[in-house]
């Protein structure tokens, strides 16, 4: 009776097989034989048949209730990515929030490490971006070739109208028309040789005549991003024209504009430098840095976006009280060499007095600039975009051999979110700056030192573990002593321990086929894993050797660069 | 366009390419989730994440599984740190409990045979996930056994366990 039960189990393991398609022929004969025979198997069968037609009635796919694509949307943002927001009420010090997103290095998967390493080198390029820039293209002085009375408009998403008709996919406008963009609408107007400007949601802008007679744009509010191209054959600036001032870009080049009805903006410059003029008062922009303009007072010091929370709340504190002189000190005070461009705007709104104090702070921080010294009585608007250029150009050399340069600007994205009210919120995305690489490489390499002894150890534990396993045993133990045991408690049995010592020699044979496969297996990983962990470190350390390279030739280029400019600046002294 | 192209397209940050991967997978992603944690908002939270992650770590996927197969074991960790947190939140012994049948009509939304999900429902963790990934999806125990990172061995034993309770619960 028992003797047929057990077969039967066994007769069942080959049913699931059978069911599963995984017999080979014999075995499919003996159990389709033995189905004709035995009731208990029929049923079984029969059942599993049956449960596995109902299993196949079942579902794959399940459409969730909620779209959750639109929850996922909004968040596919590059990981490498550093957002620095710069938020809140424009006639209050700013808030100002940094949220980076950090990489995870305690990670102790190898993979990821070495992955991060090489995340590492791509940051390292990226990271220069904070320092402004601008290619000087060689200016050819030739008039306007064309006026256009027609400019190319295209809806991107949304209904937004043309003179309050809807915009079709392409259209033109022309003066005298405008376009409208609700809260999910956008437009672009296409200026042959000129650039693209992409109309965000919420904004109004219209075209209208300029004095020279050429189209102009018009904002009237709303948020602008442009895409000019850099001026071949022409160097008349683009303008568009706001209810508080203009917004100027003579050299092409790329920034985010946004602008309420009553004349409360701001402006973040990709790419190129752009002056802002209203109110009798102009700043001039440089790529990355910020400037907001006042409804009364215009356009205030533009400063960078990632410089010092402490600079960023001075230059605040100063628009709103320009006349006060603490807050100047306190300006200058918090400056270093990346907020040159803002020292060197305020030159014009001081006394001479204090025009004297920022330039001997701008010497200090920056040498190599050149503020010829008999100018500073009169430094004026004339002098700014010259200077802020020079200013923007030092700040280049050295960096000259990077190839990469030209397409920086296109990693930097700009988002101002604006209320109308005179709230706004922008936020900049760029790479992470570089200024942590080396700590964080040095982490990278920290760990993986860890997880390489680590791995030695579990290496060591297995093979002590497996030095107790005998792989090749045979049951050979004494018998009589494991007898002697056993009848301490129990009765012996020669039928039956024979009957269960071989039952078990089959399950110890399974057993150590699979303890020989899993040590075998955690043998090979564990040399994987070993093998990446190398590579990473390898990795890491031609990271940290180019890092240190790079190092050097900026300050032999910094070196050089100072030996150049001295004797211009003695120029400059025997000229007084 | 195979899959090979959709998936690298989205590896080099195509959000056109993710969201085909999306539309394709989000409706199993779900199932699997939904059938594993009874309870639809965290399902829906699991696939959310699941396709967050896949976006994020998609760089390093080199191609050495099937996309589903790395797909699903993402979706499963996912489940095991959601659930992980639920019970941290609710104070519980983290063996999920059973439903009673009215409040696991509530939870499946979907035309089904209500019978036999509700028996799935009251198998162990283990063994309903390899169930439903064996019998429902279609994998093979060595896809499993990567998925979940147990044994090809430890699989077959789960389904064999899974569907001898099955047909006991649905005899009865
Ligand atoms: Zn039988």
């Amino acid at each position: 009776m028992t003797d047929f039960n057990n077969e039967c189990n066994n007769n069942k393991e080959l049913i699931d097989k059978l069911i599963e398609n995984e017999l080979n022929n014999q075995d499919k004969l003996f159990i389709e034989a033995h189905l004709k025979e035995c009731n208990d198997c029929k049923r079984y069968y029969f059942d599993l048949l049956s449960l596995n037609e109902k299993i196949a009635g079942l579902p794959k796919k399940i459409i969730p209730k909620s779209n959750i694509w639109k929850s996922i949307d909004g968040k596919l943002e590059d990981e490498n990515i550093k957002v620095t927001q710069i938020s809140g009420n424009l006639f209050t010090v700013s808030n100002i929030t940094e949220i980076k997103n950090q990489q995870e290095i305690s990670e102790s998967k190898p993979n990821y490490l070495l992955r991060y390493a090489i995340a590492a080198s791509i940051i390292l390029v990226l990271g220069l971006m904070s320092i402004p820039f601008y290619i000087n293209n060689s200016v050819d002085v030739n008039p306007v070739t064309s006026v256009l009375g027609y400019w190319q408009v295209e809806k991107i998403k949304g209904n937004p109208t043309l003179s309050d008709k809807p915009l079709s996919s392409v259209d033109s406008i022309k003066e005298g028309e405008w376009i409208i963009t609700d809260d999910s609408s956008e437009a672009v107007i296409k200026i042959e040789g000129i650039g693209d400007i992409y109309i965000e949601p919420k904004s109004k802008i219209k075209i209208m005549k300029n004095e020279q007679g050429e189209n102009n744009v018009y904002l009237e509010y709303g948020t602008i991003n442009t895409n000019l191209t850099k001026p071949s054959g022409n160097n008349i600036p683009f303008e568009v024209e706001t209810v508080n001032g203009i917004v100027r870009d003579t050299k092409g080049g790329s920034y985010t504009f946004t602008m309420n009805d009553k004349g409360e903006g701001m402006i973040f410059v990709k790419d190129g430098i752009v002056n802002v003029v209203s109110n009798g008062r102009e700043s001039v922009i440089p790529s990355g840095k910020v400037c907001i303009v006042q409804a009364v007072n215009g356009p205030g010091v533009p400063f960078g976006f990632n410089t010092s929370p402490q600079f960023k709340n001075a230059i605040m504190y100063y628009d709103e009280n320009s006349g006060d002189l603490n807050a100047i000190n306190n300006v200058i005070a918090n400056s270093t060499s990346q907020d040159l461009v803002s020292l060197i705007n305020l030159m014009p709104r001081v006394s001479p007095e204090v025009q004297n104090v920022i330039y001997s702070r701008v010497q200090s921080i920056a040498p190599n600039i050149r503020i010829p010294k008999d100018s500073i009585k009169f430094f004026g608007l004339e002098n700014l975009n010259k200077v802020i250029e020079d200013c923007v150009e030092n700040s280049l050399k050295g960096m000259e051999n990077l190839k990469e340069l030209e397409n920086l600007d296109k990693k930097i994205r700009v988002k101002i979110e604006n209320d109308m009210n005179g709230k706004f919120d922008m936020k900049v995305f760029t790479n992470e700056l570089n200024k942590d690489i080396r700590e964080n490489l040095e982490k990278a390499l920290e760990q993986l030192e860890k997880s390489k002894e680590g791995i030695e150890k579990s290496k060591s534990l297995y093979k002590d573990k497996a030095k107790n396993f005998d792989f090749n045993f045979d049951f050979n133990f004494d018998t009589a002593k494991f007898r002697q045991e056993f009848e301490k408690n129990f009765k012996w049995n020669d039928e039956e321990f024979k009957k269960e010592f071989e039952e078990n020699l089959d399950k110890y044979k399974d057993y150590k086929y699979e303890y020989k496969f899993e040590y075998d297996e955690m043998n090979k990983n564990l040399e994987e894993a070993q093998k990446e962990i190398e590579e990473a470190q390898k990795e890491i350390e031609r990271e940290l050797k180019e890092l240190e390279e790079k190092q050097k030739k900026e300050e032999l280029n910094k070196e050089s660069r100072n030996l150049k400019t001295e004797p211009q600046n003695s120029e400059v002294d025997s000229e007084i | 366009m195979n899959e090979f192209d959709i998936v690298n397209k989205a590896k080099n940050r195509d959000q056109n390419a993710f969201k085909l991967l999306f539309k394709e997978y989000s409706p199993k992603i779900y199932a699997f989730s939904l059938r594993l944690s009874l309870d639809v908002p965290m399902a829906e939270e699991i696939t959310q994440e699941t396709f967050i992650k896949v976006w994020f770590k998609l760089e390093s996927f080199r191609f050495e599984s099937k996309f589903s197969t790395w797909l699903f074991s993402i979706a499963y960790n996912e489940f095991l740190t959601q659930l992980r947190a639920k019970t941290r939140l609710n104070n519980k012994h983290s063996e999920a409990e059973y439903l009673t049948y009215e409040k696991f009509k509530d939870v499946i939304h979907y035309d089904t045979n209500l019978d036999l999900e509700y028996a799935i429902s009251k198998l162990p963790e283990k063994q309903k996930t390899v169930f439903i990934l064996y019998q429902i999806e279609g994998y093979k125990h060595k896809e499993i056994a990567e998925i979940l990172e147990i044994n090809e061995g430890t699989s077959k034993a789960h389904l064999h366990n899974a569907k001898n309770f099955l047909k006991k619960e649905l005899i009865k």
